[in-house]
């Protein structure tokens, strides 16, 4: 079967069963084909569209122009002999055909983030090899400011996300003494940000693990020189302190200690724990500004319900959003939130799943973190959690499984209560960093 | 055969030669000084082949040093947009809108010299009132003291940014507004830098070389690449060290003594930034700034840093030179050479010290002890030294003791003299006329001191006085052809003098 493939991770390139044709396209065909590439299960308005990729005041005009354009594609298609269109078509709305069969990296790159298994490592060794650069690198149209906002903003979303499977790969690598693979993957991570000096003292210390004194000292004056000639300032003191260990010959490998194969890392989501009394003055520090939306959950600490909790963060978020944002959440996520939670039952098809209870788990987890992240849409939003030590197993699966993907951006998480050496604590600590904050 | 190829006669030839002597005229052959003397002599070389030239009573000197130059950078501002007389956003848009339509589509625009202080919204353009100049081109605006700049979409776009980045400005969608500071600003001078062509940079740096041979000037000392420049400048240089019509002397600005080995340069540094500068505040000083009451400006080295850079390359036999402007950051060079030296003596080194603006009268003993060379700037005086200058209102009463030109040559110490283009243009009879008339009298130097500054002082700061830097048998001969003798005419009066000839091993690269 025909094949169009659209890359778009790194210098833009579309082939079409297996031949360059970003020769035959304008500019502007390229544009609309990326930006439709990105979100293609999607319908888009025609006047979006127009709008976005032409002079709005004249939408008679770049309707025309957004006709000629599909026309144009259409045709390079027929010319070639395929009877399906590319397109699903109709005066209002255009959208790819399902039936088409379309392969897009950007899209392969988000499936395999949002995938369960999406920390295996041979998913996120697939996903660094799919990014072969910048999102549309290098890509621009002049006269389409619209275009020009929406690449800035996935080129940065493409190169976060890239940067957080190469954290995971190098902290994976590293806690298996792969360090020549955990090398690899740092100057990945320097080739996006040279200026990065925690990236230096990471690659020092994994050559000091490789017993290569010459090297980790080669690449202290490459910070060095890299720090000094481009920002002017000297590296950061751990940084300088393991330059004197070295030369001292003070500081030799050492085993990696190794907890269930992964090493406590310190979550970009905010942890924090403090006791009731604390709580007010807490808030006053990380959310002075009043900037975060605060939701407020407590478990059911005097018997174990399972999901309790998760049931109790479904709640508070359909309470507190609008319906009409809860209804563009797809239905099959509430379909699987529906098996716990009685009033995501509203948004959902009322089916009964009959699915095992491990299944329920993946199913649950990833339709809820999908909600959040949907919903929360990257504002700032502080979770706080009363009587932590109460909370049921499940739950506590679920606060570690987003603590540990951090794909939902800006949430800060507070745990409320009066033992910190308490089992769920030390479960949550064994993994993650967390800020104490007792009077 | 030709005896001789070029012969100058009825002059005042200012030799600066160890007795100042005078002479008439100067023979020239194979790009050296054959002969010269007073009289008649020089007639029974005149014939049809050889270049004559009646100099009519006019000056001869040495062909001037600058001895620090950023010329690559200086090239590059030349064939910017010039924004320091920009008052208003409006007022960029149309000067920016002005140079796109003379400029081919594509080509980067950038605008140098842009000083939010002095503009009506006080504040850097953001990319959205940029894209409203061209989208044909990539726009990037410079502040004045180049730690802050904007760029318009297409720029931005075309870039590779890490977002993560400290220092990208945000608008309220928070996707980046074009305007960037700190960390940022400087990564994408770098990109920038990076992309620019050689051939550009080949442009640029030959109209900068013909202003300054129209200045009289035969050698540059050019204090090339690192941080705020871009160490392509130096490659360029050290690529092209051969194309120049006059001497380029590379002052790679690295601490990566291998790299300047690898190259097989004899010197390291320029201006390596101790500290920053007095119109910016961060120059650093040991007591407060004037006009910032707890600023005491910024050191940029810790001690050891500077004690193991200058000691690796003091090792391995480079010569040294750095920025030090402030008293804090002089003291603090002082320390490191007198570390390296002290654990490696060494003779006739000429580490020197660039700038040395605001020197103690024991640092100026120290330095001499040390045998340091100190490059100075004498014009930073014609344009911050009067009362209610920049140095007044930045030091108050320490102004006074700004620049000691002459406190210095009489402790025994060599001044070379430059101009630090384009902080100030390449001219150094400005130089000259500024160390002649010192605002703090008691640091002028007499006109022939000053001369030394700007020629033989200047080749011994790059251990050239054997070549150059006087006019002497057998060195080059680059000369310089002054309307009017600096010796014999008011002191007032030397910044008048017109630059009438330029001549370089011999080659008249310029007559007006």
């Amino acid at each position: 079967m025909a094949k169009l493939e659209i890359y778009l991770l790194g210098r833009v390139e579309i082939l079409w069963q297996g031949e360059s044709i970003i020769d035959k396209l304008s500019h502007k065909l390229i544009g609309i084909l990326s930006y439709m590439a990105v979100n293609r299960e999607n319908s888009f308005s025609r006047n979006k569209i127009a709008n976005i990729f032409w002079d709005s005041s004249d939408s008679n005009s770049s309707r025309y122009n957004l006709r000629y354009n599909i026309w144009s594609l259409r045709k390079l298609f027929k010319d070639n002999n395929i009877k399906q269109d590319i397109f699903i078509a109709d005066k209002e709305s255009i959208r790819f055909n399902e039936e088409f069969n379309i392969y897009v990296d950007a899209e392969d790159f988000q499936n395999r983030l949002d995938n369960f298994r999406a920390d295996s490592i041979d998913n996120l060794e697939h996903i660094r090899n799919l990014y072969k650069g910048e999102f549309l690198e290098g890509f621009y149209i002049k006269d389409s400011s619209q275009f020009n906002d929406w690449l800035f903003y996935e080129r940065e979303r493409f190169q976060r996300d890239y940067i957080n499977v190469l954290a995971k790969l190098q902290e994976y690598y590293k806690s298996t003494e792969r360090y020549q693979k955990a090398i690899e993957i740092l100057e990945n991570m320097i080739n996006i940000n040279p200026l990065k000096e925690e990236l230096y003292l990471e690659l020092i210390k994994t050559y000091i693990q490789l017993d290569n004194r010459d090297l980790a000292l080669h690449h202290y004056n490459r910070c060095c020189t890299v720090l000094r000639e481009e920002l002017n300032v000297s590296p950061m003191e751990e940084i300088k302190n393991i330059y004197k260990k070295i030369k001292k010959g003070e500081i030799k490998p050492k085993k990696e200690k190794k907890v269930s194969n992964i090493r406590k890392k310190e979550s970009k989501l905010n942890l924090y724990y403090t006791d009731k009394s604390g709580l007010e003055d807490l808030l006053n520090r990380i959310n002075e500004s009043k900037d975060k939306e605060v939701i407020y959950t407590s478990t059911y600490p005097v018997g174990n319900i399972e999901y309790y909790w998760i049931s109790e963060i479904i709640d508070k978020i359909i309470e507190k959003h609008k319906e009409e944002s809860l209804k563009e959440f797809r239905r099959n996520y509430w379909n699987d939130l529906s098996m716990i939670n009685s009033m995501a039952m509203e948004y959902s098809d009322n089916i009964l799943l009959n699915i095992s209870n491990e299944i329920i788990n993946n199913k649950v987890f990833k339709a809820l973190e999908i909600l959040m992240k949907e919903i929360f849409n990257n504002k700032k939003v502080l979770i706080i959690i009363n009587h932590f030590n109460g909370i049921d197993k499940k739950s506590l699966e679920f606060i570690k499984y987003i603590l540990y993907r951090e794909n939902i951006k800006n949430i800060s998480i507070i745990l409320i209560d009066k033992d910190k050496d308490h089992e769920n604590m030390k479960e949550i600590r064994k993994y993650f960093k967390i800020e104490y904050f007792i009077k | 055969m030709k005896d001789v190829d070029l012969i100058l006669y009825n002059g005042n030839i200012v030799t600066i030669d160890s007795s100042n002597s005078i002479f008439d005229w100067i023979l020239i052959k194979d790009g050296k000084i054959f002969d010269l003397g007073k009289g008649n002599k020089y007639k029974k070389y005149l014939n049809d082949n050889v270049e004559a030239i009646d100099i009519e009573g006019k000056a001869v000197l040495p062909g001037f040093y600058d001895s620090h130059v950023h010329l690559v950078q200086t090239g590059l501002n030349l064939l910017s947009v010039d924004l320091s007389d920009v008052r208003s956003i409006s007022e960029l848009q149309e000067t920016i809108s002005k140079r796109a339509k003379e400029t081919p589509k594509g080509q980067l625009i950038r605008g140098v010299g842009y000083d939010d202080f002095r503009i009506k919204e006080g504040r850097m353009p953001t990319r959205y009132e940029l894209d409203k100049c061209t989208t044909n081109h990539s726009v990037w605006i410079n502040r004045v003291e180049y730690h802050i700049s904007s760029l318009n979409s297409k720029a931005l776009n075309s870039l590779n940014i890490p977002f993560d980045l400290e220092g990208i400005i945000r608008d309220e969608r928070n996707l980046p507004d074009g305007r960037l500071v700190g960390n940022a600003s400087a990564y994408i001078r770098g990109q920038i830098f990076n992309r620019i062509s050689n051939k550009r940079r080949k442009k640029g740096v030959f109209k900068a070389i013909d202003l300054a041979i129209k200045k009289g000037v035969t050698t540059i000392g050019a204090l090339e690449g690192g941080f705020s420049f871009h160490n392509k400048d130096a490659e360029f240089i050290i690529d092209n060290k051969n194309a120049f019509p006059i001497d380029v002397n590379l002052f790679y600005q690295t601490i990566d003594v291998e790299r300047v080995l690898k190259n097989r340069l004899n010197r390291i540094g320029g201006c390596i930034f101790l500290d920053g500068s007095f119109g910016s505040r961060n120059a650093a000083l040991s007591q407060d700034y004037s006009d910032d009451e707890g600023n005491k400006g910024k050191l940029f080295f810790k001690q050891e840093e500077l004690n193991n850079f200058v000691l690796k390359a003091h090792k391995n036999n480079l010569q040294i030179t750095v920025h030090a402007i402030g008293d804090r950051a002089i003291e603090q060079i002082l320390l490191a050479y007198e570390y390296a030296l002290g654990e490696y003596p060494r003779i006739d080194h000429r580490h020197r010290i660039e700038h040395f603006e605001l020197p103690s009268d024991e640092h100026i003993e120290r330095a001499k002890k040390l045998g340091l060379v100190l490059s100075m700037q004498p014009a930073y005086e014609h344009y911050w030294g009067e009362e209610g200058d920049l140095y007044d209102r930045r030091l108050g009463d320490r102004r006074k003791t700004s620049n000691p030109l002459k406190k210095i040559l009489d402790n025994g110490l060599l001044i070379a003299g430059g101009s630090d283009s384009d902080v100030t243009a390449i001219d150094p009879l400005l130089g000259i006329y500024t160390a002649v008339n010192h605002p703090n009298k008691e640091y002028s130097l007499d006109v022939l001191e000053a001369i030394k500054l700007f020629t033989i002082n200047g080749a011994y700061a790059v251990f050239e006085e054997d070549i150059k830097g006087s006019i002497e048998k057998g060195k080059y001969g680059d000369l310089v052809i002054l309307d009017k003798n600096p010796l014999k005419i008011d002191k007032k009066e030397i910044k008048n003098i017109e630059v009438v000839g330029t001549i370089k091993e011999g080659n008249i690269l310029y007559i007006k």
